[in-house]
C-alpha cells in the first residue's frame, strides 16, 4: 500500500465499466431506431465525470497552496484521460448516420466541454513552462 | 490589485468551467471569448485564450480563492 492515496489502483474499476456499458446498451435497447440515444447516454456520463473532476480540481489545485508533484501529474493524467474519452465520443458521433444538423449541434456542445479541458492543460501543463516575459504583467 | 477587466474575464472563465448544461456551456464559451476579445481590442494586443489563461493562472487562482462559494 502506498503512502499517497492517489497512487492506489482505482477500486472496482471493472464494475464501473460494466455499469457504463450497461447504461448504453439499455439506451440502445429502449430506442433501437435512434442511434443518438445511446451516444447521448455516454456523453452525459462523461459530463458527470468532467463535473467531478472540476470539483476535485478546485480542492487539489485551486484551494491548495502548493500541490505536490504527484498531484500535478494526477491532474494531468485525468485531463488527458477525459480529453481522450471526449475525442473518442466526437469520433463516434462523426461516424454515425444521423441528420447533419443534429450532428453539428451535438459536436458544438461536446467541443465546449473539450475546449475547457484543453485550455486547462495549456494553463497548467504547457510544455516549456512559463515564458520569462509575461505580456499581461502590467494588468496583474 | 488586478485590472478589473481581467476579473470580468476570470468570472466568464469560471462560470464556463463550472457549467454542466450543454447549451449553457456553449454560450458561456462564446461569452468568455467575447470578453477576452473586448479586452484585447481595447489594449491593442493579440493573445490566444490559452496564452491568456497560462499567463494569468496565478492571479486567477488568487481571484478564485477570494470568491466565496465558487
Amino acid at each position: 500500500m502506498s503512502l499517497n492515496p492517489l497512487l492506489e489502483p482505482p477500486p472496482g474499476a471493472s464494475f464501473r465499466d460494466l455499469d457504463s456499458t450497461l447504461k448504453e446498451c439499455i439506451a440502445r435497447f429502449s430506442h433501437p431506431n435512434d442511434p443518438l440515444v445511446a451516444w447521448k447516454t455516454s456523453f452525459d456520463e462523461w459530463i458527470d465525470a468532467v463535473k467531478n473532476f472540476h470539483e476535485a480540481e478546485d480542492r487539489h489545485i485551486y484551494q491548495n497552496d502548493r500541490p505536490d508533484q504527484v498531484t500535478w501529474r494526477f491532474h494531468r493524467f485525468l485531463l488527458h484521460s477525459l480529453i481522450g474519452r471526449g475525442e473518442h465520443l466526437a469520433l463516434q458521433l462523426l461516424s454515425m448516420t444521423v441528420a447533419e444538423e443534429e450532428k453539428t449541434r451535438q459536436l458544438q456542445f461536446l467541443d465546449a466541454f473539450l475546449t475547457d479541458l484543453r485550455l486547462t492543460v495549456e494553463t497548467w501543463h504547457k510544455v516549456g513552462g512559463q515564458a520569462p516575459l509575461n505580456p499581461l504583467a502590467k494588468y496583474l | 490589485m488586478i485590472d478589473p477587466r481581467l476579473a470580468v474575464i476570470f468570472e466568464a472563465r469560471l462560470t464556463w468551467t463550472q457549467e454542466t448544461d450543454k447549451e449553457a456551456k456553449l454560450l458561456l464559451w462564446l461569452k468568455f471569448q467575447e470578453e477576452l476579445e473586448k479586452f484585447c481590442k481595447q489594449e491593442g494586443i493579440q493573445i490566444s485564450p490559452g496564452e491568456f489563461l497560462h499567463f494569468t493562472r496565478d492571479a486567477f487562482r488568487e481571484w478564485r480563492r477570494s470568491q466565496p462559494g465558487k
